[in-house]
């Protein structure tokens, strides 16, 4: 279960988010949507618990997984090398499986940089399913991907929910993005 | 490797037509001092004091780079830190390394641990610097990854934060053993009786400019090895995902 309540939260004079609620409940898949520069990814972080400078409160489980706008991979470690630090207690084949999943087989070893941006936000996905997240949190998961990509993302994150049932929230400026994965949409003017 | 030789032969040259036109006792020929250096090598006691001068250079090395960094790493996490200790590094930065030997000796007595702290002292300032700089341009959003993905302080350091900090613990390292042998150097020659150092200031006592420039040379040959055969191949390896 995800549960925020912000009253206020500021950059300098400027109010990000204001008297804002979220309840998203374990198995639920809500998409929060707004304009460029609304507070969408402040909240994300505030739900990861990456941003404490607000008042109200957050919670969240301790199993997080999380897809950044960029794929943040480390890039001295390969693809697999990634997901195996975030999530150590997986076997060598159940890294190639979860990379496989994402149409990554056979990439394990290549390093981010040798990678297509599309690649290496899919070994990014394949990370935070990795870890079993109950809860997981996409920023723009389909933004700036190929048309190959976003749907192998959406497959894998959709195929994790229903097996998983994590509280799912993810961030979009645009509202086409969703295509039936978000059950909720929660709207930051 | 052909230009390297080539330059080692002019240097050779050069050094031979200087010794030609020089009187032999001020500038002994390439032959004479390598000689020198060999007979040193096998019959007299230049590996002892080889020996005890790089374990100085190696204890004050490892106390220069693990105090600098852990010190440079702070201040450049730490902005309150920075800011309260800024003026202590300038002024360490630009105390002379004789200064330091000196107040070392008076303080600490002629030991060995004030000869490996003048040593490192001089150093440790430099190693901040670099290692600060460093420390700034950490990455955050890999630190994100590391506080989501819970991989502990343990492992941050070592996959997250050192990766990145590699590049500058090389400049700190490389620097560090260009800088702190020759301190080792006037370290020995002030307060101890043993050493390169200790072994140069007798063959000045005695004007011995061949024994002067054998045991340099011997030196400088051992310090260039590990240069090449241990700092070289440690920068490859941490570079290797950059290429």
């Amino acid at each position: 279960m995800i549960r925020a309540e912000v009253t206020e939260k500021r950059f300098g004079d400027r109010v990000i988010l204001a008297n804002l609620r979220l309840d998203v409940a374990q198995g639920e898949t809500v998409a929060v949507v707004g304009p460029s520069g609304c507070g969408k990814s402040t909240l994300l972080r505030i739900l990861a618990g990456l941003d404490h400078a607000f008042t109200g409160r957050a919670e969240r489980p301790r199993q997080l997984g999380m897809v950044f706008q960029e794929p943040r991979l480390l890039p001295w470690m390969s693809a697999g090398a990634n997901i195996a630090l975030a999530a150590p207690d997986l076997s060598a084949a159940e890294i190639e499986a979860a990379l496989a999943a994402l149409g990554l087989a056979g990439e394990g070893d290549k390093l981010p940089g040798r990678l297509s941006l599309g690649m290496a936000r899919r070994v990014a996905v394949a990370r935070a399913l990795a870890v079993r997240p109950a809860a997981l949190l996409l920023d723009e998961p389909f933004v700036s991907l190929d048309e190959e990509s976003a749907r192998l993302t959406r497959a894998a994150v959709k195929a994790y929910c229903a097996e998983h049932r994590p509280a799912l929230v993810m961030v979009s400026h645009n509202p086409a993005d969703l295509d039936g994965l978000a059950q909720r949409v929660v709207t930051i003017p | 490797m052909v230009w390297q030789a080539l330059s080692l032969a002019l240097l050779l040259a050069a050094w031979q037509v200087a010794a030609l036109a020089a009187p032999a006792a001020t500038l002994p020929p390439p032959g004479l001092v390598l000689a020198a250096l060999a007979k040193a090598a096998v019959q007299g006691d230049l590996l002892h004091h080889l020996t005890i001068t790089l374990a100085r250079v190696a204890v004050s090395f490892a106390l220069a780079l693990s105090v600098g960094s852990a010190l440079g790493i702070a201040l450049g996490r730490v902005a309150v830190l920075d800011r309260l200790f800024d003026g202590w590094v300038v002024f360490f930065l630009n105390l002379p390394a004789l200064v330091t030997a000196i107040l070392c000796f008076v303080w600490f007595g002629l030991s060995e641990g004030a000869a490996l702290a003048a040593v490192a002292l001089n150093k440790i300032p430099s190693v901040v610097v670099t290692l600060r700089e460093g420390a700034r341009t950490l990455d955050p959003g890999y630190a994100d990854v590391a506080r989501i993905y819970r991989l502990g302080r343990w492992k941050t350091l070592r996959h997250v934060v050192l990766p990145q900090l590699a590049p500058y613990l090389m400049v700190a390292a490389r620097s560090g053993l260009a800088l702190i042998w020759k301190i080792v150097l006037v370290v020995e020659l002030l307060g101890r009786s043993d050493g390169i150092g200790f072994k140069l200031h007798l063959f000045f006592q005695g004007f011995d400019v061949t024994g002067i420039l054998a045991y340099s040379l011997a030196f400088i040959l051992v310090i260039q090895a590990i240069e090449l055969g241990f700092l070289a191949p440690i920068e490859r390896k941490a570079a290797h995902w950059r290429d």
